[in-house]
């Protein structure tokens, strides 16, 4: 029903071998993860198809070559969450139009390219978002103190009647508190001499770290797989998080605006951390076991039990199943949400340390509409 | 054809049992009790989650949309559904097309392949649901155990569908209200990417869902949908089933991509898209 293989002249073929850095790179994962950002190829080509689906948009666009060979190509976008954030449409593109795109190829040879740009016969360009896409989730806002509970203590969530989610974290990455050292929207580093400073690693996984950082993150299993975030990660990701507080439960249900809009529990009841069905030691979580307890103001999380399937931060720092996370959020106000997290992980680590960062509110919305299994096969 | 048949029944036990089987008999455990009438909130209305103080969350593990007494599940032909298949209003293609896939022993399946799935497949999730009432919000939602453990939102504040969606998704957009003690779900927007049941039914972008959840007691919920979907069937159809109630039990953590991870093994390498990583 797709691919239709029109046919049409090529334009141009040019390969840029001057190094060349993509100048959008918002996406899930690091553009340079899957395609070769050092090099940009022009081609021109025919749209036969937009798949309008999460993690990724792609428009597939049938190009001929020199022996008139027509190729049908995949353009990667990013999601669709933000290219209609940004105001474009699944039909901004006809199928049948004529477009150049320009950017970098895929590293593994099969016909795909990431999108720079798109110009459409008219010299119109298309789809393109500026650098803080993910700041308009925010809106307009108005200040004010952190809402609470008759009880007294602050709301994760929305006063009574309203709704809204927390986003647009302040750091990408786990870093050790008190340590700078410039990281891209991914946690890849600027400088990857930084690596050793940027948490107590152990010889291994300090050497992990950097593997990873070197190949771009290209082995994330939140990439390849769309395994969830688990751990600090979930306060990491674009597109947000959702406190829903049950009192009378004693519970907390933390809803993920990525992933596969997955869920992740909090039990305030007091229970051992023996876990909830299925956590036991034979079957670790990607969530982990997670005990609350207020603390004043802050909202203190308890977890262990992780398995070791996903990666906890942006970046690609390593941990084991003897992870254990104390997260201490705090509301500070309206619109602000302090997160603390203390990793205790002897098997990846020489010493406890912490990372924090803030997420803003994002007022009277709810968390958008993600799958990441949409495009997968 | 025997040998294939049970090698079928045989995959679809093995993935049944990806849980403990202490955890399997919890979950299938329920409790006898029987109560006047259903656990109710503050304000009124019908509590469809576990009374405060304890805990509990649903299944519908025999729950199908139809009865095919030709069914190539020959185990599954006591199950509860209300309609046969004969009476479910296909049109030619959609027919033709649900043969094909029992003819092919459900291999495209999407839901093995960790696609999240809504409607009337997400109440038969094989681990169950929990919904959570969250009255102040004017929300409900429905957190899925099994299959992507996604969650769905039921909009209770009065809202309408949007105008126009432009990217239709699994679970598609619900809005509620309570009619009585029933909880009435309308939803549209649904894609094209997930089946609606395990018997391959198809539905298309035009399906209209209502859904009807009605907790009879604290044990009992009767679940009743109707597909109405002009692109797929030739006239409205309505079925159902019993769900249970597993008091003392809370839903958990399961992930179907954790040992999902091969996209050559779930699709065969003829089958891969190049932009899969």
């Amino acid at each position: 029903m797709k691919k239709q293989y029109i046919q049409c002249r090529l334009i141009t073929v040019t390969a840029v071998l001057a190094a060349f850095y993509a100048p959008y790179v918002l996406a899930h994962h690091p553009v340079s993860a899957k395609f070769d950002t050092t090099q940009s190829v022009t081609l021109t080509g025919r749209v036969t198809e937009v798949d309008w689906a999460n993690p990724h948009t792609h428009i597939f666009m049938s190009v001929e070559d020199k022996s008139g060979a027509v190729k049908n190509w995949a353009i990667e976008l990013e999601s669709p969450i933000e290219l209609e954030w940004g105001g474009w449409r699944p039909d901004t593109l006809a199928i049948g139009a004529v477009i150049t795109v320009e950017g970098p190829l895929a590293r593994n040879g099969t016909g795909q390219i990431w999108a720079n740009s798109i110009i459409k016969e008219d010299g119109n360009s298309v789809f393109d978002l500026p650098d803080n896409i993910l700041e308009s989730q925010l809106g307009s806002r108005v200040e004010g103190p952190a809402p609470r509970w008759p009880d007294g203590h602050p709301r994760l969530g929305s006063e009574p009647g309203q709704s809204g989610y927390w986003s647009v974290p302040s750091q990408h990455s786990l870093v050790e508190s008190g340590v700078s050292v410039a990281m891209d929207k991914h946690g890849i580093l600027a400088n990857i001499e930084d690596a050793a400073s940027v948490a107590p690693f152990q010889d291994w996984a300090r050497d992990l770290y950097v593997i990873r950082q070197q190949n771009f993150m290209k082995d994330d299993p939140l990439f390849l797989y769309c395994i969830p975030p688990g751990g600090p990660r979930m306060f990491q990701v674009p597109y947000g998080v959702q406190f829903l507080e049950q009192p009378i439960h004693q519970r907390v249900t933390v809803l993920m605006g990525g992933g596969n809009s997955n869920w992740r529990l909090i039990h305030l009841d007091g229970r051992e951390q023996i876990g909830q069905v299925t956590g036991n030691d034979n079957n670790p979580l990607f969530f982990g076991r997670g005990l609350g307890r207020w603390e004043g103001d802050s909202f203190v999380v308890d977890s262990n039990g992780f398995n070791e399937s996903f990666w906890f931060s942006n970046g690609g720092l390593p941990h084991t199943s003897q992870l254990h996370l104390i997260e201490r959020f705090t509301r500070v106000d309206l619109n602000t949400l302090q997160y603390e997290v203390t990793i205790d992980d002897p098997g990846a680590y020489t010493r406890e340390w912490k990372s924090a960062w803030t997420l803003l509110w994002v007022a009277n919305k709810d968390l958008p509409d993600h799958y990441c299994q949409d495009n997968r096969p | 054809m025997l040998a294939p048949l049970l090698a079928v029944l045989g995959a679809c036990s093995q993935s049944d049992e990806s849980i403990t089987e202490q955890t399997k008999s919890a979950v299938t455990q329920t409790t006898t009790v029987t109560a006047d009438g259903p656990p109710r909130l503050e304000d009124g209305s019908v509590n469809l989650g576990p009374p405060p103080g304890s805990m509990g969350f649903w299944t519908a593990n025999n729950g199908r949309l139809v009865n095919d007494p030709n069914n190539y599940e020959a185990a599954r032909r006591e199950m509860n559904s209300r309609v046969n298949i004969e009476d479910a209003p296909l049109q030619p293609w959609t027919l033709a097309l649900t043969n094909y896939r029992q003819d092919t022993f459900i291999a495209s399946e999407p839901y093995t392949r960790c696609k999240p799935a809504g409607g009337p497949r997400q109440i038969m999730s094989p681990y169950g649901f929990e919904i959570v009432q969250m009255p102040e919000m004017e929300r409900v939602y429905i957190l899925t155990v099994s299959n992507a453990m996604s969650y769905r939102t039921i909009y209770m504040d009065g809202r309408e569908h949007p105008a126009e969606i432009l990217r239709p998704t699994y679970l598609g957009h619900s809005i509620g209200h309570w009619e009585g003690d029933t909880l009435v779900i309308d939803t549209v927007g649904f894609s094209e990417r997930s089946w609606t049941n395990r018997d391959g039914l198809p539905t298309t972008d035009k399906l209209h869902l209502t859904e009807r959840l009605t907790r009879s007691s604290l044990n009992d919920m009767d679940y009743t949908f109707t597909i109405d979907d002009p692109g797929a069937y030739t006239a409205p159809w309505t079925s159902g089933f019993g769900v249970e109630w597993n008091a003392d039990q809370e839903v958990f953590e399961y992930m179907c991509q954790e040992n999902n991870i091969s996209p050559a093994a779930m699709v065969g390498e003829g089958r891969l898209s190049i932009i899969v990583p």
